[in-house]
């Protein structure tokens, strides 16, 4: 029965979210589900709690990380204040490839955690947006409104959120092989939750975006109409269920449900608003009447209003050979929202442990917003102090030609 | 050691920053339409009043000057007066009893004044003169006094004596008939005989004049010649007898009890009318005549007057009144009025008068003697009125309708005198409801010409008649080859003035006239636009736009250059340029403040005739100064397009409705972005 349910799962997901969780995590690429030593609150799944581990307590782990997926850095330290030349804005426009220009960023704070035996508890703080913008309104901004030309707005998108999670973590274990020498494939097996208490502190995100602008010789006509909402404050929980399993060889694989639920009730001063455009029949000959463009903002207070944490399922699988350990986490979200992104992501990590006091990791990740990210880190124990670090790469394989970045530090008490 | 370098490498790739973002800085292009201006063949010579033309474009646009000949409806001629009638009529006849026949015997004493013995003693008579036999007649019950008018008495003499009576010379007999009273001799008759004894003579004298009073006496007077010696035995009883007797007797006028007597009054009222209609058949919608009657006579009277011609649901037209008698002479009167709403007429032959008859009759006296005489005149006047008629079958004789000179003030579009017009032509038409012939003579003179002498146009022609289903409409052309319309056109009259006459009827066909019968039309001068066209100026209407605040600081600071592009596409046979004016206010396109153009369009090609075959086409691009940028910078901008055609009346050319020339312009506006 256990075997069904689990076949059930791994059946339905292709999952990957886009939330990266800490320092560590990210010089893995993400990869970091089962991270079987120091399992980090946020970043592991829960299941992995069910090994008793020495106190810890982690004073923070701050990371940012912002990309878009038409320009490189290179492109940014060019372009950025130049003044453009006509061969600047074609080349600026054929960066965009495909039918939109997407972007995102996201920054959390994570103080302080900490891990006794079967438990975790701790707080972050995630600061995370998104945005896309159809190709044709960068040619408008780029190249004005040529005659002839029809410019849509619709797939216009973006969201942004800012929250706090209080979160505690515990795991038991749901299975020991009694008999450790025994040639069993599953050696144990344990079950993970992870349960946070919300509060978000800001929400803005698109609702619906559309219209389009045309110009002809006869009037300029179009419009554009965005509808989004806002809140400043908001309480909410989610439930995170992990389960790990500790394969003969050294393999453990993972399944871990995100944000089921994830939920937050805004409702400080939640307001929808709605924005309309309009160049109504521009013409010299009938533009008596108005301003060449008419804009209006009309906000009203809305009730209060769930929004869902996008939640996601994460497929792992882990092995530890030597000193190496290799990692393959497979993560699909289930809707789009300022952190996640539905498009499925593989990532793949390799942590090296040097020596006791010191933990080289990379990984490299495939799909999600990033495309393509390349990420390295180090983990340093220094007494009883650690440190990790993370750099990423994103939007290229090409390590030069990123379309953006990341950067993760945290520090940890090893009492 | 190696794992130290690893990790400070590391490091400072994490310490490499990025560099803050800044706005660039860049230039993009704003585009403003200008619209699209386009004008036909008529909006150009703008005058679409004057202007016309098929949407095919088949033919060419026709300059076109057209008014209307002020309808004319028979309404009023249907309308036939009544003038004042005055007839004055008296008794036909009196009717009274003619006077008894009366008898009388004169003795020879009586005639010869003689004592002469009695009772037949013989006795010789000498001859005598009839002096003073004289009796008096017993009074006529029949009246007081009367004056014949026609009639006779009849004397009749008997000789009873034994003498005759009468001769020559004095002893002449005669009879006298003396009124008593006035002693006047109403009847003096002689015989022109000796009446021998035994013999009757009788004679007869008219009356008519004759005065006779109610009581008479009778002379009779002569002589005889007495018994010639001879001894005649006289009778007490013989005489001489006379006899009178009345016959055929007519009173002029009578003084005596009366019977009733007959009255009537026979005339007509002659009717008149503009048209000189005659009517034959007809119907009165309205119409109602006043009338007074003057009874002269001592006596009421019961009288009917009746209108025979006339009649209402088959039931002729009467009305019976009663009027008082005279007093002291001074005679009664009697108001009345006779309504004629609906009343038809159904007539043998056309007429212009309207028959009436007074009937009736004078009450009797009833024993009071009263004075009547066929003088007496009763006096039966009509008052004015109108009749009028729904439609009236009959003559009408020939009658000028005036058309009233309507004067049509024309503001021949701009240029007009720039094009030479090849031919004119001007369309008549009248519509003639009247079903009668008519014939028009028109004027039409334009007035006020800016070029040369005022041109006067004549025209006559025949108009159909109309007919019992409707008016007839009369198309008349007249072109330029046969009247000097080009010269009308030439002149540029300011006002237009055209009038003259319609005359219909002859007086002699019988037709039917209708009251909402009518003759109208319409005149056109048309002359099609296939000129030598030499200069020639238009200007769209005006058009504003506001600008926006934030696009004015974007034009004022921000706006690098502007050009205005687009495309004229010329369809007419004339080259053109085309401007774009702009201006603060509608009031200053005059002197606009900024212009931007010309473009020049050179003529489209056109085959032999001059009409064109496929437009040309002008890409223009033009730059707009930093002066006349800056003046959009503003809340509010009017502006137009004008174009100036360029032709050289060298040449004839054809303009249809479907020419056009149309501009479509953008103003493009370079601007720097630097947020």
């Amino acid at each position: 029965m256990r075997r069904a349910r689990l076949a059930s799962l791994l059946v339905s997901f292709l999952a990957t979210t886009d939330v990266r969780a800490g320092a560590r995590a990210d010089a893995l690429g993400g990869a970091a589900s089962l991270c079987a030593t120091e399992p980090r609150l946020f970043e592991a799944n829960p299941a992995l709690l069910g090994t008793r581990r020495p106190l810890e307590l982690r004073l923070f782990d701050t990371s940012a990380f912002a990309m878009n997926d038409s320009y490189s850095l290179r492109d940014y330290q060019r372009w950025n204040g130049a003044a453009w030349s006509e061969a600047d804005k074609a080349q600026i426009l054929g960066r965009i490839n495909d039918e939109e220009f997407n972007c995102a960023a996201r920054g959390s704070g994570l103080a302080p955690e900490l891990y006794l035996g079967r438990w975790g508890v701790g707080f972050r703080t995630v600061a995370a947006a998104r945005g896309a913008l159809p190709r044709e309104w960068v040619e408008l901004a780029l190249y004005g409104n040529a005659p002839g030309r029809t410019y849509t707005l619709d797939g216009a998108d973006a969201a942004a959120i800012l929250y706090s999670e209080l979160a505690g973590a515990s795991a038991r274990p749901l299975w020991r092989d009694p008999t450790p020498d025994a040639s069993h494939l599953l050696r144990s097996a344990d079950l993970g939750l992870r349960l946070s208490l919300l509060r978000g502190w800001r929400l803005a995100e698109i609702e619906t975006a559309s219209g389009s602008l045309r110009t002809t010789i006869d009037a300029v006509e179009g419009n554009a109409i965005v509808q989004s909402r806002t809140a400043e404050g908001g309480t909410g929980v989610a439930l995170d269920l992990g389960l790990s399993a500790n394969l003969r060889s050294d393999w453990t694989v993972g399944l871990e449900a995100r944000r089921l639920p994830g939920w937050i009730w805004w409702h400080q001063r939640p307001e929808r608003h709605r924005s309309t455009v309009t160049a109504d029949s521009l013409t010299l000959e009938d533009a008596g009447e108005d301003d060449l463009i008419d804009s209006r903002t009309d906000s009203r207070a809305i009730a209060t209003f769930r929004g869902a944490l996008a939640p996601s399922l994460r497929l792992a699988v882990s092995r530890r050979h030597l000193r190496w350990t290799f990692e393959g986490d497979l993560e699909r979200a289930w809707s789009n929202s300022a952190e996640t992104n539905r498009t499925p992501r593989l990532a793949l990590g390799a942590r090296f442990l040097a020596d006791e006091h010191l933990e080289w990791r990379t990984g490299i990740t495939v799909g999600g917003v990033e495309r393509v990210a390349l990420a390295a880190g180090v983990g340093v124990r220094i007494r009883s102090v650690g440190f990790d670090l993370a750099l990423q790469s994103v939007g290229s394989a090409h390590v030069f030609e990123q379309r953006g970045v990341g950067a993760a530090l945290a520090v940890s008490l090893f009492p | 050691m190696r794992h130290r370098r690893a990790i400070l490498l590391l490091l400072a790739c994490a310490g490499c920053g990025l560099e803050a973002p800044k706005a660039p800085r860049y230039e993009t292009d704003l585009y403003v339409p200008l619209g699209r201006e386009r004008a036909s063949g008529i909006d150009l010579l703008r005058g679409s009043d004057y202007f016309s033309g098929d949407s095919t474009g088949v033919e060419p646009l026709r300059f076109r000057l057209d008014g209307t000949i002020d309808p004319f409806t028979v309404d009023e001629l249907l309308d036939l007066d009544v003038p004042t009638t005055r007839i004055q009529s008296g008794l036909d006849d009196l009717t009274f009893d003619a006077p008894a026949p009366r008898s009388a015997s004169f003795t020879l004493e009586d005639l010869s004044a003689l004592d002469l013995p009695g009772n037949g003693a013989p006795v010789v008579v000498p001859a005598f003169i009839i002096d003073d036999a004289v009796q008096v007649l017993d009074p006529e019950a029949a009246f007081d006094w009367v004056r014949f008018r026609a009639g006779e008495v009849r004397v009749r003499l008997g000789n009873r004596l034994p003498v005759p009576i009468g001769g020559t010379g004095a002893r002449a007999l005669g009879v006298r008939v003396r009124n008593l009273s006035s002693g006047a001799i109403a009847a003096d008759l002689r015989a022109d005989q000796e009446l021998a004894p035994g013999d009757d003579w009788s004679g007869v004298l008219p009356l008519s004049g004759i005065e006779l009073e109610r009581q008479v006496r009778l002379e009779v007077y002569g002589g005889s010649a007495g018994s010639g010696g001879v001894p005649v035995r006289i009778e007490n009883s013989a005489g001489l007898d006379v006899g009178l007797s009345y016959g055929g007797v007519a009173a002029d006028s009578i003084r005596a009890a009366l019977p009733e007597q007959e009255i009537s009054l026979d005339g007509s009222i002659r009717l008149s009318s503009d048209s000189g209609i005659r009517v034959r058949s007809g119907r009165i919608e309205s119409g109602v005549i006043g009338f007074s009657l003057r009874n002269p006579f001592p006596l009421p009277a019961e009288l009917t007057l009746s209108l025979p011609e006339l009649e209402r649901e088959a039931t002729s037209i009467e009305q019976t009144f009663s009027i008082a008698a005279a007093r002291n002479g001074i005679p009664a009167t009697f108001l009345g009025s006779i309504d004629l709403a609906d009343v038809t007429w159904d007539l043998a032959q056309p007429t212009d008068r309207l028959s009436y008859r007074l009937r009736g009759t004078i009450a009797g006296s009833g024993g009071t003697v009263v004075a009547l005489g066929l003088l007496q005149q009763a006096e039966f006047t009509t008052s004015p009125a109108t009749l009028r008629c729904d439609d009236l079958e009959g003559t009408m004789t020939a009658r000028g309708i005036s058309i009233p000179s309507a004067e049509t003030l024309i503001d021949p579009p701009e240029g007009i005198d720039r094009l030479d017009f090849a031919q004119a032509e001007l369309s008549l038409e009248v519509e003639n409801g009247v079903p009668l012939p008519a014939r028009a003579a028109l004027q039409i003179v334009g007035l006020d010409p800016r070029n040369g002498p005022e041109v006067t146009i004549g025209l006559d022609a025949d108009i159909e008649a109309g007919g019992l289903d409707g008016p007839r409409t009369t198309r008349l052309v007249f072109d330029s080859a046969t009247t000097d319309l080009l010269a009308l056109i030439r002149s540029r009259p300011r006002r237009l003035r055209l009038g003259g006459e319609l005359r219909v009827g002859d007086g002699s066909a019988l037709v039917l006239i209708r009251r909402a019968d009518r003759v109208g039309g319409n005149y056109a001068l048309e002359a099609p636009l296939r000129a030598r066209i030499g200069e020639l100026t238009y200007e769209s209407d005006p058009y504003r736009f506001s600008i926006a605040d934030q696009a004015e600081e974007a034009i004022q600071d921000d706006v690098i250059l502007a050009t205005a592009e687009g495309t004229v596409e010329n369809h007419f046979p004339m080259g053109l340029r085309a401007e774009f004016v702009f201006a603060e206010e509608e009031s200053g396109l005059g002197n606009p403040a900024v212009r931007i153009g010309p473009v020049a369009v050179a003529a489209a090609d056109t085959d032999a005739k001059g009409r064109v075959q496929a437009s040309r086409f002008s890409p223009f691009t033009l730059a707009v100064s930093r002066d006349d940028v800056d003046f959009f910078a503003r809340d509010e901008v009017f502006g137009r397009v004008a174009f100036f055609i360029e032709g050289d009346s060298s040449r004839l050319v054809d303009v249809t409705a479907n020419d056009f020339v149309e501009v479509k312009a953008l103003l493009r506006f370079r601007v720097r972005v630097e947020p």
